[in-house]
């Protein structure tokens, strides 16, 4: 028998038996896709995982405060702080330039007054300007949105502003509670609009010191948890920007306490976790105080390795039940057709005829159910991504991106195509070496 | 709980965190891009104590001028108040008008009439002195500016209490005693307003007539205009004043568009 009938042989086999032939190619394609959509999920997660600790990201990040280091606090994670200092471009391009940082995020904050029509502060007198019930004293706090990923912020309604829009906002849960507003009563504040106005000390010209404000109006898109700077309202850095320089420039004889330091805080990315000691090190050389949660980033850093480990484990288990599966329908399969083979040997065809059809038959049903397989597990892990992706996005966080894993395909392709031949060998040898008579009264 | 295994929840918890978030490129579909828009208004008030919301009950947002910056401004409107409690024409050139060139205004609203007219100043200085300031809030850069007359005084509830000297006044203003009799305070309203108009004429500002505004308010039964010491504004009054001057800016942009 040559090969080009022992591939007829085979066609006419399935051609004759096509559900059971279908049902051993989704035994196949099944565990396959699950083979290729955990391991591609695995390889995603993990992946981000070294891209979140090993490559800096929110963990790696180091808080410069607008002050002076305390030098009894060295070496503390949280240390209090020592006497004032602003921060200024000057500052920031000396931090920016220290070996070690990948990234410097500026945060700015601007004192105004939060003004909500309709709504009624309930922390008496302490809340806002006498006189006004629906007005409180609060801090703005400004970052660059389209970073907003790097920075301590957890979005728990809506979304985030806009990228450089100055008109809206997210608030905190702490400012909607001078409001009285708490629990899943937060969400319902979204989309309403809130007055804030930042506060320029003048003396007039009979020498009265007076205040006027600069009110915006403002939208708010969300509430957010948030410790990137100390204040109830989140906005983009144009936002307070302006409203920062408008309070910065009155005069200081009637507003000492005025924020006139340009950068409230920095956020410091540093390039990896083994880089954030020597990188607060240097900051505090330049002048300023640091806190960074280094503790708890030596402790992950060991964690990280059983990640690495329980994600490598997801994979092998994967593959076992894989080569479980297509073992399992092909053995049924030859069992199924030992009176066949019989025939076959009856009429003249030898034993390696028998064992080269049969092989052949695994081979391309491994290889299809090989194919659909990859097929299904790709589009199960965009799914999940897609899953995923909505409660990240949801969050603020960075989404999620599937990349198709070309070799992890073919892998799995030519992997279902050996394991499938490898499974089929030892039934179908049995069954070729079977006497005629013997398996036609099988 | 103990401290280490507080520790441990934590770390795993930050796990759990990163797992989740576990996925390559940043989305761009986290934020929405800002929709492109124009230049930004900016809006500064120029006034005496009605202007800072003396009388209202909550003057921070009671205050005529914060609610036509609410409801008759765009969503990317700056507004600074710089009107003063008592402030005469002459004492707002220098210290209201230098912050209205240095803040770059687009829309001013001048309403200074109280102040001059209760203080008797001749009607002639006043005019000229107004045209002073109108003309240089728009040779600053100001596109827009609405200039408020004087209401009805003589008409209002407030005015023959304050007249008897039986209330003292509000905390702006406080009422002269004696205040003129009703045909003399018509006829300074009537020469004021006359001025005013002729000013916002010749320096292309744009007239808000509140006498008419009031006087309707007034016929048709509306809220008291001024609050019960008969000396300040009221809420409902500084409504009605930014409700006027709201409507006056709607008609001058359609009739520009």
């Amino acid at each position: 028998m040559s090969w080009a009938d022992a591939f007829r042989l085979a066609a006419r086999s399935v051609v004759r038996r096509p559900g059971r032939a279908a049902l051993t190619v989704v035994a196949v394609a099944l565990a396959a896709a699950l083979f290729t959509a955990m391991l591609t999920m695995a390889a995603t997660a993990q992946g981000r995982v070294l891209n979140q600790l090993a490559k800096g990201g929110p963990l790696a990040g180091i808080q410069v405060a607008a002050a002076a280091p305390n030098p009894s606090q060295a070496g503390v994670d949280n240390p209090a702080l020592g006497p004032s200092k602003p921060i200024d471009q000057t500052a920031l391009d000396r931090i920016a330039k220290i070996r070690g940082v990948d990234v410097v995020l500026p945060v700015v904050t601007a004192q105004s007054l939060v003004a909500w029509p309709g709504h009624t502060a309930t922390g008496g007198n302490d809340a806002g300007p006498s006189g006004s019930t629906g007005v409180v004293f609060d801090q703005l706090v400004g970052i660059d949105i389209s970073d907003i990923g790097d920075f301590p912020v957890t979005l728990s309604a809506g979304r985030f502003p806009s990228p450089g829009s100055t008109t809206q906002v997210d608030v905190t849960p702490v400012l909607l509670a001078r409001y009285g507003i708490t629990g899943t009563a937060t969400r319902s504040v979204v989309g309403s609009q809130i007055i804030l106005g930042a506060p320029r000390g003048f003396r007039s010209s009979d020498g009265t010191p007076v205040f006027r404000s600069r009110w915006t109006k403002a939208t708010i898109v969300g509430v957010v948890t948030q410790q990137a700077g100390s204040g109830g309202v989140l906005a983009s850095l144009s936002l307070v920007q302006a409203d920062q320089r408008w309070t910065a420039a009155g005069d200081p004889t009637v507003d000492p306490d005025a924020v006139r330091s340009p950068y409230a805080g920095l956020f410091v990315i540093a390039s990896g976790l083994d880089a954030v000691s020597s990188v607060r090190a240097a900051i505090e050389t330049v002048g300023y105080s640091t806190s960074a949660p280094e503790n708890l980033i030596a402790t992950v850093e060991r964690y990280v390795h059983v990640v690495e480990i329980v994600l490598t484990g997801i994979g092998v288990i994967a593959l076992a039940i894989a080569s479980l599966g297509i073992t399992n329908a092909l053995l049924a399969a030859v069992r199924e057709r030992r009176r066949e083979i019989g025939i076959l040997k009856a009429v003249g065809a030898r034993d390696r005829d028998v064992l080269r059809s049969f092989l052949i038959e695994a081979g391309v049903m491994g290889a299809l159910g090989g194919v659909i397989g990859t097929v299904l597990g790709l589009a199960l892990a965009r799914l999940v991504a897609a899953i995923v992706d909505g409660y990240l996005t949801s969050q603020g966080l960075a989404g999620v991106h599937v990349s198709t894993p070309y070799l992890l395909g073919i892998a799995t392709v030519v992997g279902a195509t050996v394991l499938a031949v490898g499974a089929g060998t030892i039934p179908a040898r049995r069954a070729a070496r079977l006497p005629a008579r013997e398996a036609v009264e099988l | 709980m103990t401290p280490g295994r507080r520790t441990g929840l934590g770390v795993v918890s930050v796990l759990v965190i990163l797992v989740l978030t576990a996925c390559g490129s940043p989305s761009s579909t986290t934020t929405t891009r800002t929709q492109p828009s124009g230049p930004r208004t900016v809006y500064v008030a120029v006034g005496g104590s009605d202007s800072v919301g003396y009388g209202t009950d909550d003057p921070l947002l009671d205050a005529w001028p914060q609610q036509f910056f609410r409801r008759s401004l765009p969503l990317q409107t700056v507004f600074i108040n710089a009107a003063v409690p008592r402030s005469t024409v002459a004492e707002a050139i220098t210290d209201q008008a230098p912050l209205a060139r240095s803040s770059r205004a687009t829309v001013v609203t001048v309403w200074l009439v109280s102040a001059d007219l209760l203080d008797g100043t001749p009607v002639t200085t006043y005019a000229s002195q107004l045209l002073q300031l109108l003309t240089s809030l728009h040779g600053a850069g100001a596109t827009t500016v609405l200039v408020g007359n004087v209401p009805p005084l003589d008409e209002l509830p407030g005015y023959p209490a304050c007249r008897a000297g039986t209330v003292g006044g509000g905390r702006g203003l406080r009422c002269p005693v004696p205040l003129p009799a009703p045909a003399s305070l018509s006829a300074d309203v009537a020469a004021y307003n006359q001025a005013i108009a002729v000013d916002a004429t010749r320096s292309g500002s744009v007239l808000v007539d509140l006498r008419t505004a009031v006087t309707s308010s007034v016929a048709h039964g509306g809220q008291p205009f001024l609050e019960p010491s008969g000396a300040d504004l009221s809420t409902a009054g500084s409504t009605l004043v930014a409700e006027a001057f709201g409507d006056r800016l709607r008609a001058v942009t359609r009739h520009t568009a």
